[in-house]
């Protein structure tokens, strides 16, 4: 039930959804989705980037290993940058993906042109369970903690739509 | 600039006005889209996690500060604006910040922050598009979510132009792109974050934000120094309740859910990162102990009472705001700014009870704000307005030929624009003579007590009984004839325009006159029957809330609008074809009637009658009783702009005549189309007359 409320709450959102069953698709659909929309470099969140390594799937060429470093680097707003998370929790009721992690992910996330997120079906909780889960973050680890629910947008101008004024330009939602 | 002159250079913006409308029309349509996704249960949860909060404020206040300084954060309650200013300078100069960025922050305008920190030599940069652009172009906000509402694309183009230098076209990307280009490394290297909050977890010490832009991910995460200014009432108890709010805030806002939110607490990735919270009193506990204001620390600041009122369609924010605007605005202004600031702009409000009904947290608005009214100025001539209304009506029925000669006279138009401040370009209700009662009796409908239906108590209001009684023969006839008993209702009038111009002691004794009079029948199983949507806004919304007695509120639940009567007992069966079947009607439902949810069955039984029906959500027409009529840009001049606006819009459908409830909207449609008027009682009676024909 919370699977069909989450996916029927992003399409509401207009999120791009693809759905993946099984995980060795995944190298596939991260450069798919970069070249879809033009990406020079795929950022992979070290846990994925382990899990990946961990699963024997080879990672895409394009992918900048999760370094500080290398992340400042994507500053400049010319460098066109998919980066990839993780969700810990999604939101059914909004369809949207709760995303926390270390600094320099974090700080990415909001730098990239491009976000991709992967969402697994076991993870979709409603409010209240997301609430705990968030609580949970909040005092292990602290903030700040992002629920992301479709790309950056504003209708500040006649109140029509433009996407990408601060943040990314698309979102994508890789359900697993 | 008063009120009355900004008014009427706002009025001089057609394009302005135009796009206004368009614009919040559209916002209308998303959002109660959106909103049709929420379950009102899952709205009600969230008054009460509010109005809990509110209980407990003290406590919740408390356990926030333990909260955030146990992570390592700064807590500061401030008393009002001063104190907040001065404990943000204090932190930004310690760390020798120059320059500041600033997600949308609608409190640090309460408080004119920007200002205060300017003269310290601290320059602070908006990074929400439309705050942006009204900061470049050194103007207010004149929306609570969208600050540049009042500019076309074209005139944000100019500014950012001029303000940096470089030509910025007026296509919207190249705005967007503009202000990425430009605020992105400002907001990736600034000492400083000031941000505001939608909801305040007081248990985890986190602030919830939520943003479309995604600045306020800059905002938290770049920075070494963070504050969060906000007023007390977003403290909540509970994550959920904080996540609860921020959703519900931004369907309400714009249907959709938003595309970030964003939580944070002192704890910041283990490292040492300075994080003040400013919690902003400024006359919200105060509030809490108004009979109405304190409501206003309910709100959730989703705009959405804007799209429905329509003086701010007609005038923006930049008229109709003080520190605040729209609706909510007046009320906010009262609490945080003083009565005085609220009433420069208050006036702009007619009171029709529109925003109430858009509030998801159910907020009174129009009651707040006659409230606020209450504390204006005495002006005699408001004072006549309010009050005289129902007594010009009487003696207009009791000399209604030379009232009539008079309401044609230059000389007597002038000087009832100098006592009273009725425009004399205004239409007039035109007098029939004499009173309802007198008029049953002429034509000898009895309206007798006893009826194989049972009896009802029919409430005609001030209009009906003694201005224009053809609606309330008709109805007595249309009863009768369906076989209820009819007591017809003699006391006061529901006296609205007590309400619209803050008379509240007025309302408060006639409300109570009339429930005293309407109980003895309704405790004995009679239900009330009104035509005037107006009476059964009173009857139904207005008077419960006001008194909040057993009596009120059983009237409110045996009060019907004649068409809800005819449906509930079933007796639509009883009306045939129209002569009019076929024929397109706009069917206009007053301000009123939507606020009290009494014209649902009109409809339905319009159809029933062969007319082929179109309605639109157009809200209210503009004359609001006596307000339309009121010499000035406030009164006649702003009321004249939204008949034209309705009545375009009307026009566009092309119909081949108007049905509506409201003997005031009657006026104004007749005034603003040329078009037929008919109340619905006109068309019921003819089917009726042909069936038993």
């Amino acid at each position: 039930m919370s699977v069909d409320v989450f996916l029927n709450a992003c399409r509401d959102n207009g999120v791009t959804l693809e759905h993946l069953t099984d995980i060795a698709e995944l190298p596939n659909a991260l450069l798919r989705a970069a070249d879809e929309v033009g990406a020079r470099y795929i950022v992979l969140e070290e846990s994925l980037a382990n899990e990946m390594s961990y699963l024997g799937l080879s990672v895409p060429p394009k992918v900048l290993p999760h370094k500080r470093a290398e992340l400042e680097s994507l500053k400049p707003h010319d460098n066109r940058s998919l980066v990839v998370r993780v969700a810990g929790v999604a939101i059914a009721e909004l369809g949207a993906a709760v995303l926390w992690g270390d600094e320099a992910i974090q700080k990415a996330t909001v730098l990239a042109e491009h976000l991709a997120v992967i969402v697994r079906k076991v993870a979709i909780a409603g409010i209240a369970e997301a609430a705990e889960v968030i609580g949970h973050v909040m005092k292990e680890r602290g903030g700040p903690v992002h629920i992301v629910a479709g790309p950056s947008m504003t209708r500040d101008i006649e109140h029509v739509r433009v996407v990408g004024v601060h943040g990314p330009v698309t979102l994508r939602f890789l359900v697993m | 600039m008063d009120l009355e002159k900004k008014t009427s250079e706002a009025l001089r913006r057609r394009d302005r006005i135009e796009r206004l409308w368009s614009v919040l029309e559209g916002t209308k349509r998303s959002r109660d889209e959106g909103m049709m996704r929420i379950a009102s249960s899952e709205l009600e949860a969230v008054r009460l996690a509010k109005q809990e909060s509110l209980h407990r404020l003290d406590e919740l206040i408390d356990t926030l500060k333990t909260s955030v300084e146990r992570l390592g954060g700064e807590f500061v309650l401030a008393r009002n604006g001063e104190d907040a200013k001065s404990a943000i300078v204090r932190v930004l100069r310690e760390h020798g910040v120059s320059v500041a960025i600033k997600s949308k922050s609608i409190t640090s305008e309460e408080i004119r922050l920007n200002e205060a920190l300017r003269s310290e030599g601290i320059s602070v940069v908006e990074t929400d598009l439309g705050e942006w652009v009204v900061q470049m172009a050194d103007e207010r906000p004149s929306h609570i979510l969208g600050p540049a509402l009042h500019m076309d694309r074209k005139e944000i183009a100019e500014v950012l132009s001029r303000s940096l230098g470089t030509r910025v076209g007026t296509d919207l990307r190249d705005i967007s792109s503009t202000a990425r280009r430009y605020l992105r490394r400002i907001m990736i290297d600034a000492a400083a974050g000031i941000t505001g909050a939608n909801a305040i977890d007081a248990e985890t010490g986190t602030i919830v934000v939520v943003t479309n832009e995604g600045n306020e991910l800059f905002v938290v995460e770049f920075p070494k120094v963070v504050v969060c200014l906000a007023g007390v009432e977003k403290l909540v108890k509970g994550l959920e309740s904080a996540i609860r709010v921020a959703r519900i805030q931004a369907l309400s806002a714009a249907g959709r859910t938003s595309s970030y939110i964003t939580l944070y607490c002192p704890r910041w990735y283990g490292e040492k990162k300075r994080f003040v919270v400013v919690l902003l009193d400024n006359g919200r506990t105060r509030a809490r102990d108004d009979p109405w204001l304190w409501q206003v620390n309910l709100c959730i600041r989703c705009g959405a009472c804007f799209n429905v009122c329509n003086p701010y369609k007609t005038v923006s924010g930049l008229v109709f705001g003080g520190n605040y605007s729209g609706p909510i605005g007046v009320a906010l202004d009262a609490v945080t700014s003083g009565f005085d600031v609220a009433n420069e702009y208050s006036w702009l409000c007619f009171g029709c009870g529109l925003c109430e009904l858009e509030c998801p947290v159910g907020i009174r608005i129009p009651l707040l704000i006659s409230r606020v009214k209450s504390f204006a100025r005495r002006d005699l001539r408001l004072d006549l307005l309010a009050g005289g209304f129902e007594l010009y009506a009487r003696l207009g029925s009791k000399f209604s030929a030379l009232f009539c000669r008079a309401q044609r006279s230059r000389t007597f138009r002038a000087a009832l624009e100098a006592l009273a401040g009725i425009d004399r370009n205004a239409p007039l209700p035109s007098f029939r003579g004499g009173t309802l009662r007198k008029a049953l009796e002429r034509v000898k409908i009895g309206a007798e007590r006893d009826g194989k239906r049972g009896t009802v108590v029919y409430f005609p209001d001030t209009y009906t009984s003694y201005v224009d009684w053809s609606v309330g023969v008709e109805t007595v006839e249309v009863l009768r004839s369906l076989g209820y008993g009819v007591v017809l209702y003699e006391g006061p009038g529901t006296h609205m325009p007590a309400i619209q111009y803050g008379r509240l002691g007025t309302a408060m004794r006639v409300a109570k006159r009339i429930s005293k009079v309407l109980h003895l029948y309704v405790e004995r199983g009679a239900r009330v029957v009104v035509t005037e949507p107006t009476a059964g806004y009173c009857l139904r919304e207005v008077f419960p809330a006001m008194l909040g007695t057993l009596e009120s509120r059983s009237i409110a639940q045996s009060t019907l609008n004649l068409t809800e009567l005819l449906l509930a007992d079933g007796l639509l069966t009883e009306f045939g074809r129209s002569d009019l079947a076929g024929a397109l009607a706009y069917y206009h439902v007053s301000c009123h009637g939507l606020g009290s949810g009494l014209s649902h069955a009109t409809r339905s039984l319009l159809e029933k009658v062969g007319l082929r029906v179109v309605t639109r959500d157009l809200g209210c027409c503009g004359m609001a009783g006596t307000w339309g009529m009121r010499s000035g840009p406030v009164g006649r001049g702003v009321s004249s702009q939204i008949g034209r606006m309705v009545s375009e819009r009307i026009r566009a459908e092309r119909p081949d005549f108007v049905v509506t409830e409201s003997s005031v909207c009657s006026l104004q449609f007749k005034e603003s189309l040329n078009l037929p008027v008919f109340h619905t009682v006109n068309v019921l009676r003819r089917c009726l007359a042909r069936e038993r024909s």
